[in-house]
């Protein structure tokens, strides 16, 4: 496949800021569960939050495999992308379903990277994959809202701007985009660890008037909003699995080549050729499939079948690959020195895929619905 | 100012020891390794765009030219430039391997004499041969006066003038230069405060080395322009003056490493096993 040159440069963009944000700062930020901010800063001086906005309003108004090769690029010199990836995504939403007041009003701060989006507050404790059976509710008070909500596992809430929150209504799940400015004490975070530096916590919003300015889309429209975005969020998380299987990749074929025991490299012996083969295999054939999809997606077809697939077969080539990875380097594998440890880590909060095989098992392949 | 700027594609430097001789001798080859502009040419076209810019605006003042002779591929290392701001390109084909100093130094004669820049500036040298002297041998062609191993400019006399610190073996030199000039520039030129333009506030600090060129940069730069010639076209003599008859590889290091006691034991060594003095 030959790639568009101006995607080429963008990939050559990216890895030069590996120079100045290497393996030090990312070991850093992760050992301290940081924010990235100085590299995020970057990037919005570069414009890429504003990749996907319209050009009228501030954005550049590109494809999405600009986004694509972005966040696939920062994952495969060492980085992290997830809030990278979260900035171009989740504005995608406010693009469609804004009204023109909250584009006006939000966009064009978001495309100069001032205005951080990055949370979109959908899960529960109570029912997790299930969005059908919200608790966090909105009860209309003459002209005004009134927000009631408990959300968990939610990324980035503490650094972000803006957020999306995902709430029932007696007319069906509805989105609200709140300003953190205006929230006051009426909500409240706790921070969650988890394995990789994700930044997520759980959040509390107790009796939080809004007025309907604040509604995002059609009250009852909540979910089909968010699935309108879903092809891309699969999209950018399989091309952040791509970059962080070819990470694994690149490093592991340079070491099974140089490390030397029984006076051979380690990559003479098939038992480590092996595992690198088939993950690179597979990475391979679902980056095919990543490219498959976007062409879709950009062409405005239906994406949704082949992003499902390319998310499924990245997500799971990663994760071989970081196997295959720790085959290569034996126990320097788990120290943080080698960075391997660390994208272990990040690659493996990509690896929860039932909801979508389900999904291609049902709207793919035809099977009865499973839930 | 209208600036124009020499930039050639080099293979990747940060893996010169992966350079093989090709097995008649004849030529070095790179084969597998991947084409990079010159570092030092990539400084020269970050020291035009501070040149030539409002950084505290973001305001562009004059023109940027970026010419490179070279294979086709080339133009790909032109946009780079484009990408990063400079205006338009002007590619001259050749063979990579035709790229003396003499026939290159000619090229950019004819080329200054199409374009007529108010400055040539140019990387001090190519990091693959490292031969430092295309720009001396442009400015003795032009007769135009020439500062080399430049680490600081500053306008003056409204551009008509540069003042430029250069730096060299012994010290620091400063010249003033009038325009048109070559000028080739140091890895200083990059530093924050290197280049100061009379436009820019001198109290303006860039960020260290060559700017990322920003997304719209990137998308932008498809769209502008690049002028392909001809090397016979350009009416300059392609024979070089000088040839390379042979190459070969220094001989392999042994590598072996040894470890000595104290400061005597080292002088020893030194003196008597591996004479060095
Ligand atoms: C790093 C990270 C960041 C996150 N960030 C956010 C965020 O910003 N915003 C947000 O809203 N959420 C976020 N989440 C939450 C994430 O969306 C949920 O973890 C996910 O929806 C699953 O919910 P759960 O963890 O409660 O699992 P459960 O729903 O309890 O499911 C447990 C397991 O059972 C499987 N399972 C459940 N039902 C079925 C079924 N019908 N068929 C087959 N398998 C089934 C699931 O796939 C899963 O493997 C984040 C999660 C992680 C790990």
């Amino acid at each position: 496949m030959i790639e568009r040159p101006e995607l080429k440069e963008v990939r050559r963009q990216i890895r030069l800021m590996a120079r100045e944000f290497g393996a030090e700062y990312w070991r850093e930020v992760d050992r301290t569960r940081a924010f990235p901010d100085a590299f995020v800063d970057l990037m919005a001086e570069k414009g890429y939050p504003g990749a996907l906005i319209p050009k009228e309003y501030g954005g550049l108004g590109l494809g999405p495999s600009t986004a694509a090769v972005v966040v696939e690029e920062i994952n495969r010199f060492g980085g992290d992308a997830s809030v990278i990836n979260a900035q171009m995504a989740i504005s995608s939403t406010l693009v469609r379903d804004g009204t023109d007041e909250q584009r006006a009003r939000y966009l064009p701060g978001i495309a100069s990277g001032k205005i951080r989006l990055l949370t979109v507050a959908a899960t529960e404790p109570d029912s997790g994959a299930d969005m059908s059976h919200l608790e966090s509710y909105a009860r209309l008070d003459g002209d005004h809202w009134v927000l009631d909500a408990r959300k968990v596992l939610i990324s980035l809430v503490e650094h972000s701007d803006l957020m999306i929150l995902l709430v029932r209504t007696d007319r069906g799940p509805t989105l609200f985009l709140l300003d953190r400015k205006e929230l006051g004490d009426k909500i409240e975070t706790h921070s969650v660890t988890l394995i990789a530096n994700r930044l997520t916590t759980t959040l509390f919003i107790d009796g939080l008037r809004v007025s309907d300015v604040a509604r995002l889309g059609p009250v009852g429209g909540g979910l089909k909003c968010l699935m309108k975005g879903f092809a891309l969020r699969r999209l950018l998380a399989a091309s952040e699995s791509i970059g962080n299987a070819r990470f694994f990749l690149d490093r592991s074929i340079e070491h099974a080549k140089t490390r030397i025991t029984f006076n051979r490299p380690v990559g003479q012996n098939q038992g480590v050729q092996y595992p690198l083969t088939q993950a690179y295999a597979k990475t391979e054939a679902a980056d095919l499939m990543r490219w498959d999809a976007l062409r879709l997606l950009e062409s405005k077809q239906d994406a949704s079948g082949r992003s499902a697939l390319a998310k499924v077969l990245a997500s799971e080539a990663a994760w071989e690959a970081g196997r295959a990875a720790l085959t290569s380097f034996g126990g320097w594998g788990l120290a943080t020195e080698y960075d391997i440890e660390r994208k272990l880590r990040d690659a493996s909060v990509f690896v929860f895929n039932n909801m979508l095989l389900s999904y291609i098992a049902e709207q793919v392949l035809g099977l009865p619905k499973a839930f | 100012m209208k600036i124009l700027v020499p930039l050639k594609r080099v293979c990747d430097p940060d893996n010169a020891n992966k350079v093989k001789v090709s097995g008649d001798g004849k030529a070095v080859t790179s084969e597998g390794l991947e084409w990079k502009p010159n570092p030092f040419d990539e400084y020269a076209v970050e020291a035009a765009l501070r040149l030539n810019e409002n950084a505290a605006k973001n305001e562009k003042l004059g023109e940027i030219v970026v010419c490179s002779i070279g294979v086709a591929d080339v133009a790909q290392t032109i946009r780079q430039a484009l990408a990063m701001g400079a205006d338009r390109g002007i590619l001259v084909t050749a063979d990579d391997g035709a790229l003396e100093s003499t026939v290159v130094a000619r090229a950019l004669k004819a080329l200054v004499e199409k374009e007529k820049p108010d400055l040539v500036l140019m990387g001090k040298q190519t990091v693959d041969g490292d031969s430092n002297a295309v720009g001396q041998m442009l400015a003795e062609m032009l007769g135009w006066p020439m500062a080399t191993f430049v680490a600081s400019i500053s306008t003056s006399d409204g551009g008509k003038s540069l003042n430029v610190k250069r730096e060299v073996d012994m010290g620091v030199v400063t010249l003033k230069v009038t325009t048109p000039a070559v000028v080739t520039v140091d890895l200083r030129i990059v530093s924050p405060e290197a280049v100061k333009n009379g436009a820019t506030p001198d109290s303006h600090k860039y960020n260290e080395g060559p700017r990322y060129a920003s997304l719209k940069g990137i998308m932008q730069a498809k769209k502008k322009k690049i002028d392909q010639l001809e090397l016979p076209a350009l009416g300059s003599d392609a024979t070089p003056a000088t040839t390379y008859p042979r190459f070969e590889l220094p001989p392999a290091r042994s590598g072996s490493c040894t470890f000595v006691e104290s400061v005597d034991a080292l002088v020893d060594k030194l003196k008597n096993q591996a004479k060095a003095f």
